[in-house]
């Protein structure tokens, strides 16, 4: 298929308009033209036929009538373009001879008529003249030639139609330009457009200097090219921090098998060697976990195996399982609020764990940890509170972030890659929630929120409560839940 | 127990084999996709360990002729970490699932589970050396001296002596005695196992909880401390 050019298109529709505005104008002309030369031959025929007839009118006797025949002949022009013929019962008084031909048309007395053997029409009327004395009864015809006029109305509808080719042709030619002119601040979009490249991500489109007609096609160019920027964005930092968190592991790694390998080494030098070996590649397939996690996270991964639970319940789980890092760190917490919301409760659990382990690191001894369910809206808020240092406003927004340390050093990164907040940031992303952090008085607050799908409360009891949610569960996801939790299943059935 | 494992890199084939081996499995591999298709219907085996990823036949092809014929318990490995990957092995039978990168431990743990090999304890009194764990009356005694456990560390010491001489991994543990399936990232093991320790073995000249560094923890009678 041959492509279609939008100047082109134009060009082509402009040419067709006009040349049917032409063709309009040009018809309605020739008619008006037409009409006009029709009419000034019928006053010349009527102005003859006058003369004629008054000259015959007064004639009553023979003898006069050769009188009559020379003015007749004198009306009568040289060139035979109008002819007066009289017919009549007796023989002398006749002139000329009546034009007979076949009829083309008639209107009123004026008949217009081919003679045979003529190339043109002959426009006739005729008069009956009552008798006068000797003279009886006469027929008057007077004919007038019509090829002057059809000779010009030819003349003008050639003019005519060369005039309408040539403004069609010029309309298409102007149109054309102007079209491309008018295109041009698509070119300029084209050339702003094709400046995007990796290299240069942030370029967008300038919708303020473009016409209004176009606006609309930059700004969903831009947003388009915002959400992939994000995402390239996104792509190329978790590749950078792949490619930084394994680079330590791996270092070790080398290093110390190389070490190992240059000298005869005791079984258990080497032992220690493959022991240390194992606790790197360990820190590494946790890191790629995690990683994948988070990728999946930032490509919208949606979380699975959702089983409506009281968050509260959920929260006992993990404090319990938590009970002796607690204890070590001799903080104690405590737990306030409940809510039903659904959940993927390894998920869940995770996110927790990840937000109370950032607390308990973060205070000191004897301080108490404040866990808080709540709903606001279509939202469950579940917040961790601990008494610690007041944070930096600025580092507060960077604290979900990926491998983001309120201590710039990385002592302690064996512990805690880094990611833990980030996390439960994807967690929360994964629940259709979000993250929030305040440090106020003392107390820093790290909370998440899940979605709760609008629930129709009913008290039955103080202290029960009864929620039915519209949450609906399909066979995959449940056949999910079961492969998410089919290693507690098994661990279950050994138990 | 016969296991045959159906994967086609060398390196996972030579490490899953002669490791399995020496905990007494009998191992068969198949190196493609009609290999193990073949060996999965001809011979059989108590449980199959299925790469998704194979030349000639993919692994879901291979376990749905197989399950045609066959409910041979089967774990597939997967480098793909989709749920898709998940649900569709699954649902096509399969009966656990890993990614890679897995521990050995972790398999061996999976495996065990889908082979239900009958488990030389299963008795609810379970002797180690001078140790006894009474698992109705919930109750430990070393040496005829009753232990004073809080109730989790009684169910991490239920835990490790019924697995008695297997390494159990710090996953494991974590889900068997708390039922989190998460890497946690936390010290809750270590210390539970140090706490446990401290009761369990402090008293007595001889050591029975044991930690394989880098892999995780086993109860046992060991002759010479420095053997593992």
């Amino acid at each position: 298929m041959k492509r279609s050019s939008i100047a082109r298109r134009l060009a082509l529709m402009f040419a067709v308009v006009a040349l049917f505005v032409f063709t309009l104008v040009g018809t309605g002309l020739f008619l008006v033209l037409r009409v006009q030369l029709e009419q000034h031959l019928r006053e010349s025929l009527d102005d003859r036929a006058e003369i004629a007839h008054l000259m015959v009118m007064h004639t009553s006797t023979p003898e006069k009538w050769h009188i009559v025949k020379d003015k007749l002949t004198d009306l009568t022009p040289r060139d035979r373009s109008t002819l007066v013929a009289i017919t009549s019962a007796d023989p002398r008084f006749l002139y000329g001879h009546p034009l007979t031909g076949v009829v083309q048309s008639q209107w009123g007395s004026y008949i217009r008529l081919r003679p045979p053997g003529a190339d043109h029409d002959m426009l006739t009327t005729t008069i009956v003249i009552p008798p006068n004395g000797a003279r009886p009864e006469v027929e008057l015809q007077v004919a007038a030639d019509c090829s002057s006029n059809v000779r010009t109305l030819r003349a003008f509808a050639v003019a005519l139609a060369a005039l309408i080719a040539l403004g069609t042709l010029t309309v298409c030619v102007l149109s054309y330009s102007v079209a491309r002119l008018g295109l041009a601040p698509l070119a300029r979009l084209t050339r702003d457009a094709s400046a995007v490249s990796p290299n240069n991500r942030s370029q967008r489109l300038d919708s303020r200097a473009l016409p209004f007609e176009l606006d609309d096609l930059a700004n969903s160019f831009n947003s388009a090219l915002e959400r992939l920027d994000t995402a390239y964005g996104r792509l190329e930092s978790f590749n950078a921090d792949v490619a930084h968190e394994l680079r330590t592991p791996v270092t070790i790694l080398i290093g110390q098998s190389e070490v190992a390998l240059t000298r005869d080494r005791s079984v258990d030098d080497l032992r220690q060697t493959l022991q240390s070996n194992l606790e790197e590649f360990e820190r590494m397939r946790t890191i790629i976990n995690d990683m994948l996690f988070l990728a999946r996270a930032d490509q919208g991964e949606r979380a699975t195996g959702l089983i409506d639970v009281s968050l509260a319940a959920q929260a006992e789980r993990t404090l319990e399982f938590l009970e002796i890092p607690l204890d070590e760190a001799q903080v104690s917490a405590t737990l306030s609020g409940d809510a039903r919301a659904p959940v993927n409760s390894s998920l869940f659990g995770r996110a927790l764990t990840n937000l109370l382990m950032n607390a308990i690191q973060h205070c000191s001894a004897g301080a108490q940890i404040r866990v808080n369910i709540e709903q606001q809206g279509d939202q469950v808020l579940i917040s961790v509170a601990n008494p610690g240092t007041q944070i930096d406003p600025a580092r507060l927004n960077h604290l979900f972030d990926r491998f983001y340390r309120v201590e710039a050093s990385r002592t302690n990164s064996r512990e805690n890659h880094g990611l833990g907040l980030a996390i439960v940031k994807a967690i929360a992303d994964m629940h259709a929630g979000r993250v929030f952090v305040s440090s106020e008085g003392g107390i820093n607050t790290f909370g998440f929120s899940v979605a709760a799908p609008q629930a129709v409360v009913v008290s039955t009891a103080p202290g029960t409560t009864t929620t039915t949610t519209t949450a609906t569960a399909h066979a995959s996801l449940l056949l999910e839940a079961a492969a998410e939790s089919s290693a507690v299943k098994v661990a279950l059935a050994k138990s | 127990m016969k296991v045959l494992i159906v994967e086609d890199e060398h390196k996972v084939v030579d490490y899953l084999r002669s490791g399995l081996t020496e905990q007494g499995w009998v191992v068969d591999v198949a190196l493609d996709g009609e290999e193990g298709t073949h060996l999965a219907i001809e011979y059989d085996y108590d449980v199959i360990v299925l790469d998704v990823m194979l030349p000639k036949r993919d692994g879901f092809a291979v376990l749905k002729e197989l399950r045609a014929q066959k409910s041979t318990p089967v774990i597939m490995l997967t480098a793909r970490d989709h749920v898709n990957d998940r649900v569709r092995g699954l649902r096509e039978g399969a009966d656990d699932y890993l990614t890679k990168p897995f521990s050995f431990l972790e398999l061996v743990e999976r495996l065990h589970a889908l082979a239900r090999r009958t488990r030389a304890q299963e008795s609810t009194l379970i002797s180690v050396g001078d140790l006894y764990v009474d698992l109705i009356g919930r109750r430990a005694t070393r040496d005829g001296t009753r232990l004073d456990l809080t109730a989790k560390e009684f169910q991490l010491l239920s835990v490790l002596a019924r697995r008695h001489g297997d390494i159990l991994s710090k996953t494991a543990i974590t889900e068997l005695v708390w039922e989190v399936n998460f890497d946690s990232h936390t010290n809750v093991v270590e210390t539970a196992i140090k706490r446990l320790r401290a009761k369990l073995d402090g008293p007595f000249p001889t050591k029975l909880l044991h930690t394989v560094r880098g892999m995780g923890y086993v109860l046992e009678v060991r002759e010479d401390m420095r053997s593992l």
